[in-house]
């Protein structure tokens, strides 16, 4: 984990940080999909759509493997950045214990309405088929 | 499952706990102290601990999954703007309209919502057609 704490200035458009290497284990894929539920998907007359799926091996859940992590790794930032957006391109399904690769990109920076905000990309590659599993593009507030 | 242009869905999502919060934070790196820190939150300019946006989005994949099928994992593109933020225990309703479906791919439109109707998350999943190469840029 970085422990340089980048300000708004600090970002040049363009500029990709080291690549990082990392795996997700079953175990924390399966303690991530505890944090959340949701009830039964209805129509909108209230029929429910269908039965959940049973234990299989399931992929890794997108929100985990597109996560905060690499941008962890790459920089720190300070208390009171905001999420305001994000884009998931979802190419390939990723499963524990894969080894990946997330390219962290600085794609723009920009002022509006006085908030400052800073579009990082982020790639992440299957190294076992050397494909990408997943594009992020985040757009995140950076604190005044 | 057949898709048509105005089919709606919905789902209600298991209102998240300041442990979700904490759990998901760890393994999702989002463990700032606006989440985090009930404490720090309160006397922050949010008033109080506000939960992730991205573990408001997650179940909407989930959601996503059961109306477009496995497939989407592989061909899918999601956009998600986080117009308000949500406090633990708030009840949050996730609302799914078919923009587009020809049998090939499909277009939803979501909304994420608190009980007295103020949207806190809104997005659009488009699902490729198979067999179509589709950009990652």
């Amino acid at each position: 984990m970085s422990s340089k704490v980048l300000s708004y200035d600090d970002f040049q458009v363009g500029h990709a940080f080291p690549p990082q290497r990392y795996r997700i284990d079953s175990t924390d894929a399966d303690a991530f999909l505890a944090t959340f539920d949701h009830e039964p998907v209805q129509d909108a007359a209230g029929t429910p759509l269908r039965a959940r799926a049973g234990a299989t091996v399931r992929p890794v859940h997108p929100t985990m493997v597109g996560s905060f992590q690499p941008q962890h790794a790459a920089f720190a930032w300070p208390t009171g950045v905001l999420h305001a957006r994000e884009v998931v391109r979802l190419r390939q399904p990723v499963y524990p214990g894969e080894q990946l690769q997330a390219v962290v990109c600085v794609k723009d920076r920009y002022l509006k309405n006085d908030r400052k905000f800073v579009v990082l990309r982020i790639t992440i590659d299957k190294l076992e088929n050397q494909r990408t599993a997943m594009v992020v593009e985040r757009t995140l507030v950076w604190p005044q | 499952m057949q898709l048509k242009a105005g089919d709606k869905f919905s789902s209600r999502l298991r209102p998240a706990r300041q442990e979700d919060l904490n759990r998901f934070g760890a393994l999702h790196g989002t463990t700032g102290k606006t989440h985090t820190d009930p404490d720090y939150a309160r006397s922050s300019v949010f008033g109080g601990v506000i939960v992730q946006g991205a573990l408001v989005m997650a179940p909407v994949f989930d959601i996503c999954a059961e109306i477009l099928g496995p497939d989407w994992l592989e061909r899918s593109d999601v956009e998600a703007k986080f117009v308000a933020f949500t406090r633990p225990g708030d009840v949050v309703t996730v609302e799914v309209e078919v923009v587009r479906a020809d049998g090939r791919g499909a277009e939803l439109a979501y909304a994420c919502v608190l009980p007295d109707g103020k949207k806190v998350q809104v997005g659009t999943v488009v699902l490729h057609p198979p067999g179509v190469e589709v950009s990652s840029a």
